[in-house]
């Protein structure tokens, strides 16, 4: 099969809800890409058909079900590359998507390493080996490396478990926005999983550790008394 | 429940009637899990570990798809996709680790899709669904219910029943139901059902898996004094009570 190599940044349309959006936009980071977030199935269709997008992720669980038919649609006579985001548990969903001819499937919840994954490994069979993946990006001023592990502060290079990674991306990715311990609780672990545990309480303070940030006088995650986390905003 | 099915992509060879033969390369617990899943798709399955047998298998039996654990046994992928004589044999890698070059590597010696650990049931029936049509035209029948001896399980809605008794369980409870009547008769340690349902990197906390194992009791209205289901071995861990073979539901 013959692939189109890409000239530029690669064009994503992300049709998710918010707060995940974000940390999709800012994962994406690791390759390049041009994103473009909307949230409803019809803004998704219209821009398909104007920007022409060369990679399309789209969220089968957002409150819209018409999201389904944004797979498998020809753009200018072209198929465009889909990755679906869909539920845990949801055998239905996925099978309707794959016989849509979705190309692949990320699990929500997912961490950041993971969308990578699949995402470069599916540009790189749309488009050939030239796609680029960029390991170290910038995240808020920090410097994240993906492969590695590890987030320089300072001097110092801790290494960032891989959920205390999606915290930080999903954290970053939302600045100035309280994200509440449920929010952040369905997004990267599934309040199936750990149901009734601190977990989103003690992922913070590890995290807080590695990146020397005080609880009292944080420069990164702040704590919204009663409601959740916040990263403040560069100032 | 009618069984749901795909269209077959136009002039691909429909193998209607077959099953898929499916060669599982995995420890015994997740593998047990595996082929257990697989009844949803009406699969026949081979288990092995050793690779003049995994040689031989593909050889001789020709397997449509292959699952392997690529944190234990990542040498088979190449051994499976080297002994095809027609076609390409699609293979589904798991791995607990968050190691994109891992991946990526996998990808370019011949794995077609990668589960992470922890994953959930649906999509061990999914992803071999969409790769099995795309390198076979193959057209698996999903079966959405199986029976686990005295439970009927419904894999689409998640649901069992238990005798007259309809219950609603989690995807992560039917993984547990699952992994303990797949592995019937043996005692699984906490440290086992910990690996291979929730990973090495999921640091959660370590009472995770009594908690777990507890609402599923409660669910299937069992006592852990007199279980009918899940009984707690001293010391062991925890062991799926029946010895019945699981035979497939009738539709």
């Amino acid at each position: 099969m013959k692939k189109n190599q890409l000239m530029g940044p690669a064009r994503v349309l992300v049709v998710v809800d918010q707060p995940l959006a974000n940390l999709v936009a800012l994962t994406l980071n690791h390759g390049k890409y041009e994103t473009r977030i909307v949230n409803d199935a019809a803004s998704g269709r219209a821009e398909l058909e104007k920007w022409r997008p060369h990679l399309l992720l789209v969220d089968l669980d957002a409150d819209d079900p018409t999201s389904l038919g944004l797979i498998g649609r020809r753009v200018a006579n072209r198929r465009v590359p889909t990755i679906a985001f869909s539920k845990r548990g949801d055998l239905k969903t996925k099978l309707a998507a794959f016989d849509r001819g979705v190309d692949d499937i990320v699990t929500v919840p997912f961490v950041p390493e993971e969308l990578v994954a699949r995402t470069l490994a599916l540009m790189r069979r749309s488009y050939g080996d030239g796609i680029a993946f960029i390991p170290v990006i910038n995240v808020a001023g920090l410097e994240v490396d993906l492969l590695n592990q590890q987030v320089k502060v300072g001097r110092l290079r801790p290494e960032l478990t891989a959920m205390e990674q999606a915290l930080l991306y999903l954290l970053a990715s939302n600045p100035g926005q309280t994200l509440g311990r449920e929010e952040i609780l369905d997004a990267l672990w599934g309040a199936d999983y750990v149901a009734g545990s601190n977990v989103v309480d003690r992922h913070v303070r590890n995290l807080r550790l590695k990146l020397k940030d005080h609880w009292r006088n944080p420069r990164f995650i702040g704590t919204v008394p009663g409601k959740g986390y916040r990263f403040l905003a560069a100032p | 429940m009618e069984a749901l099915s795909g269209r077959t992509r136009g002039g691909a060879k429909s193998a209607q009637g077959e099953s898929p033969r499916a060669l599982i390369v995995m420890n015994e617990t997740l593998g047990s899990l595996i082929s257990l899943t697989l009844q949803h798709g009406r699969y026949e399955t081979q288990r092995s570990t050793n690779a003049e047998e995994c040689q031989a298998i593909v050889r001789e039996w020709a397997p449509h798809i292959a699952f392997i654990d690529l944190d234990l046994y990542q040498q088979f992928i190449h051994i499976v996709g080297r002994g095809l004589t027609h076609g390409h044999t699609p293979i589904v890698a798991f791995t607990r680790r968050r190691d994109t070059a891992l991946k990526l590597s996998a990808y370019e010696r011949g794995a077609d899709d990668i589960v992470e650990v922890p994953f959930t049931l649906d999509e061990i029936v999914a992803r071999p669904f969409a790769l099995l049509r795309r390198a076979h035209g193959m057209t698996v029948t999903i079966v959405p219910k199986i029976r686990l001896d005295g439970l009927e399980v419904d894999l689409i809605e998640q649901r069992v029943r238990v005798g007259s008794q309809e219950l609603h369980l989690t995807p992560i409870q039917q993984t547990l139901l699952y992994l303990l009547a797949a592995n019937a008769g043996r005692a699984l340690s906490r440290e086992d059902l910990l690996a291979t349902i929730w990973g090495g990197e999921f640091e959660i906390e370590s009472n995770v898996v009594d908690r777990h194992i507890r609402e599923l009791r409660v669910k299937l209205g069992d006592d852990w004094r007199t279980p009918k289901f899940i009984e707690t071995v001293p010391g062991a861990g925890y062991r799926f009570k029946s010895q019945a073979a699981i035979s497939t539901a009738a539709e």
